[in-house]
């Protein structure tokens, strides 16, 4: 059931379909401006209809956002807020322990996650530290054990980290690709690509600990921030050229450097 | 954008609230602080000037109150990202002790302060301001100490260091200022083994250890 449907379901709903396309709408993404609305209201993981169990329904959007002004950017505002609240309510996908899972970020958001609001640490501080770790000391395992031990305690993501599977040991990364430009095609990060400096990219391969929900993304784990256009359901990574699907994606809440099965590298 | 306007925006991304933290975009792991840094560095001459005036503002509000640590933390981060020099005079006023300067929340806002001084390339008046500093901090953040008299002489630092690293977390942490103290005072490995050899009998036996580990994993046995 589309937000059109599920708008019918209580006189009090009626029009916040619309008033939500308007505010979810991008122009600038030139292909569909209406994209990030779209995902809300095809993606099949979301409920029509309020249930016990399972993601957030559209209704439930429709719902938060009667008690949001109408305009824009706070109707944007209110989305955002209701997708935080409800997020990785997709299904779990890897339940065993010890699987690899890749991952792909700016090194400046590493930075900035390596500093904490407990740690000593500042940004200078923790670039100094994270250039140290990734200089390749010609052994892969002694790469791994600095980082594994000098980032035992250390998150390595401010918010839930989207990652894919990296199941090929000897070449982690093959499926995304050897260079920052592909991994940045195959995985769909148009954000990094798009409206503002990329800076330099690094990636690893990490484990999660027992007990770690890994989901499937839904609309609402992709957000509605500008850049999102780019995100499509499925549970596949959506290529930026247009060639089809990328690899598969799943989302969870950061690890620590104990986590990391490949070292920290960049591209 | 008005000063007001400015101000707000500021506030409600390092405070982690509102429109303003709504727009940060979580998927790209976006920092509360980028894109303020970004348009600090092109605004006009009254951009940066109420921008300046914006941060002061929160940095007087966020001392005072005091804020959330976790929100004051993003705070000192756009500073030291925005390399907002004339902020260690709104920081250095914010160390004179204070009716919260006594409980949990006082105490991290204190090492904050100082963390984000020490990244303006602020020293405090003399290494004697740093030998004051575990009491006033009592005893948690040692790191915090001991890059404020490495600040000074990376030689009193290390000689500092058996008083500072009690426990082997104390140590391990302070390893982790290493490599950006060989960058800032131009030392290899080999230059800071050898300044450590002298302290490693005045560590405890369980500190040492951790120190030694340091060394081993960095390829000096």
């Amino acid at each position: 059931m589309s937000f059109t449907r599920a708008e019918s379901t209580a006189p009090g709903l009626v029009g916040l379909s619309q008033v939500l396309r308007e505010a979810l709408s991008e122009p600038s993404y030139l292909p569909n401006p209406s994209q990030v609305y779209e995902n809300k209201d095809t993606d099949p993981l979301i409920n029509p209809t309020v249930t016990a169990s399972g993601p957030a329904s559209r209704v439930e959007l429709l719902q938060h956002l009667q008690n949001v002004p109408s305009d824009a950017p706070s109707v944007r505002s209110g989305v955002v807020v209701f997708c935080r609240d409800n997020l990785q309510q997709g299904p779990d996908r890897i339940a065993t322990t010890g699987t690899s899972l890749g991952h792909v970020k700016r090194f400046d958001s590493l930075v900035a996650a390596v500093s904490s609001a407990n740690g000593t640490l500042g940004l200078a501080r923790s670039r100094d530290l994270l250039q140290s770790l990734l200089v390749d000391t010609g052994d892969a395992n002694r790469n791994l054990a600095r980082q594994q031990t000098r980032l035992a305690t250390t998150f390595l993501s401010q918010y839930p980290m989207w990652c894919y599977p990296a199941s090929d040991t000897g070449d982690p990364h093959r499926a995304v690709g050897a260079t920052a430009a592909e991994a940045v095609n195959c995985l769909g990060l148009g954000f990094i690509q798009g409206d503002r400096p990329s800076g330099r990219l690094v990636r690893w391969t990490h484990t999660v600990p027992d007990g770690t929900k890994v989901c499937r993304p839904t609309a609402w784990d992709a957000g509605s921030t500008p850049g999102n256009v780019y995100w499509r359901h499925g549970g596949w990574t959506h290529r930026l050229d247009g060639s089809g699907p990328g690899v598969p994606e799943f989302v969870h809440f950061p690890v620590t450097g104990q986590q990391l099965s490949s070292a920290i590298e960049f591209f | 954008m008005n000063f007001h306007e400015l101000k707000e925006w500021l506030s409600q991304r390092m405070r982690k609230t509102g429109k303003g933290f709504a727009e940060v975009n979580f998927r790209m792991d976006e920092a509360p602080y980028e894109r303020p840094v970004n348009w600090f560095k092109s605004a006009s001459e009254q951009g940066r000037a109420d921008f300046k005036q914006a941060v002061k503002s929160l940095v007087e509000e966020a001392t005072s109150i005091p804020w959330d640590p976790e929100h004051f933390h993003q705070l000192c981060l756009l500073i030291e990202a925005s390399e907002l020099y004339e902020a260690e005079r709104w920081l250095s006023e914010a160390l004179a002790p204070g009716p919260t300067a006594e409980d949990a929340r006082g105490l991290q806002i204190r090492m904050l302060t100082l963390r984000t001084l020490l990244s303006l390339g602020w020293k405090g008046p003399s290494p004697f301001f740093w030998r004051d500093q575990p009491a006033l901090l009592r005893n948690s953040w040692p790191g915090i100490v001991f890059e404020g008299i490495a600040a000074h002489s990376i030689d009193m630092a290390l000689d500092e260091l058996p008083k500072l690293a009690l426990r082997p977390d104390a140590m391990r942490n302070m390893t982790h200022i290493f490599p950006g103290l060989m960058n800032q005072h131009h030392l290899g490995l080999w230059d800071l083994r050898r300044k450590c050899e002298g302290i490693q009998s005045r560590l405890a036996p369980e500190v040492a250890v951790v120190l030694r580990g340091w060394f081993q994993l960095e390829g000096h046995t």
